[in-house]
């Protein structure tokens, strides 16, 4: 028992990758993922929070505005920092959560879920029910996720094709970072 | 209602055990057995215990309060008093010094700066009120997951202890490792997540392997 958790805490980095994974698959391939459970559409919306992966080193947040595009942004990727914490949208056909992931923990904090439609008084719908359904429901999504990339993670193109291109992108991101200094300096 | 109130903050636990099932009526025994009974009015230190989901007071536990669809809500009530360690070094020099006076001394010794500190100490703690917390818990019992609303490491340390006391069950935190763990032993890729470390981002050029146009292991749409 103790040493199946010795094993699980020292994995649990992947959950920082995860979700600097799943940053670059919606940058790159639009955020739609099909899970067993249905599609889920994502985004990475805003507060951004990165670390290295010595644990008295560097940390950088940003936050407000669209941090994703900033080149402060692209300097922490390329400086090999991952997302610790990042807000996010998640879709389903016409609903939307807002929430944040933990990227060490996996935790859900501030989810804001679909609205849950009124029906009056009488109408038999237990709206606190029908609301922690929907943070379940978010859980779901969010494990499928971290499962979908498990499964490149540990398979055989993670080395070989999927680690290229998420060293591509960051590539790209601070050419473009790179573009815009160049422009501000020049104005 | 403490659970479900405003946003959602949680962490998400597997539930299992001899009976990882339990019945409404069940739970309501459980809790009610292990409900908040509050802190001695000197005690220091915390005390925990369940509490119905309305308020920080609602310690009426039923089942039609309890069940809400397939969830049982009810809460954690942390109450911790503390004396507050400047405070107590103040008034405790403070009164040293008017021993001393009282008594016509230079210097009084250890043992008796011991007693009226602890003296202090008894009574301070009698003036000072605990702080008050609940964490709403909603437990999908069929689905054997159950969400506790708080990310502190010190209320889920009181909590998993608390809750496997009073239920006779276990429970594991669905955290990064725990899940990655678990998938990769239903898929047979335990040695692979063995040699896993961390990856290293870097922008050093490189020929990247083009994106092919569809792969069956990230099954992306």
């Amino acid at each position: 028992m103790a040493e199946d958790l010795a094993f699980a805490a020292e994995r649990s980095f992947l959950a920082q990758e995860f979700l600097t994974w799943l940053w670059f698959r919606c940058e790159v391939e639009g955020g739609e993922f099909e899970l067993d459970a249905g599609p889920v559409a994502m985004v990475v919306e805003d507060a951004l929070s990165f670390t290295s992966w010595d644990p008295d080193g560097t940390r950088a947040s940003l936050r407000g505005g669209t941090p994703t595009v900033r080149p402060e942004a692209a300097s922490a990727l390329a400086a090999g920092l991952t997302l610790k914490r990042a807000r996010l949208l998640a879709a389903r056909g016409e609903r939307e959560w807002h929430f944040s992931l933990d990227g060490e923990t996996l935790d859900l904090l501030g989810v804001k879920v679909p609205e849950v439609e009124d029906k009056g008084d009488d109408d038999g719908v237990d709206k606190l029910a029908e609301k922690l359904a929907l943070g379940e429901e978010l859980r779901a999504m969010v494990d499928g996720l971290y499962q979908v990339f498990l499964g490149v993670r540990l398979g055989p193109d993670w080395a070989r094709i999927e680690l290229p291109r998420l060293n591509d992108w960051v590539r790209q991101k601070l050419d473009r970072a790179w573009q815009e200094v160049l422009a501000a300096s020049s104005n | 209602m403490l659970v479900g109130r405003g946003s959602l903050t949680f962490r998400c636990y597997a539930v299992s055990g001899k009976n990882a099932m339990p019945s409404g009526e069940k739970i309501v025994e459980r809790l009610d057995a292990f409900a908040f009974t509050g802190l001695g009015e000197a005690e220091e230190g915390s005390v925990v215990g369940w509490i119905a989901g309305e308020h920080l007071f609602d310690g009426a536990f039923d089942i039609d309060k309890l069940m809400r669809g397939p969830y049982a809500v009810f809460a954690l009530r942390v109450d911790t008093r503390k004396v507050n360690g400047a405070l107590l070094a103040a008034h405790t020099a403070v009164e040293v010094a008017a021993t001393m006076e009282a008594e016509g001394l230079e210097r009084l010794g250890g043992a008796r700066r011991r007693e009226i500190k602890q003296e202090i100490k008894r009574r301070l703690l009698k003036e000072t009120a605990p702080a008050q917390k609940a964490y709403g818990v909603f437990w999908n019992v069929r689905a054997r997951r159950l969400y506790v609303q708080s990310t502190s490491k010190t209320i889920h340390e009181h909590f998993r202890g608390f809750f496997e006391r009073c239920f006779d069950l276990s429970l594991e935190a669905q955290v990064a490792g725990v899940t990655a763990a678990a998938y990769a032993k239903e898929n047979g890729l335990l040695e692979a997540l063995k040699d896993v470390r961390p990856m290293q981002l870097t922008a050093a050029t490189e020929s990247a392997a083009p994106a092919p146009k569809r792969r069956a292991a990230a099954s992306v749409a």
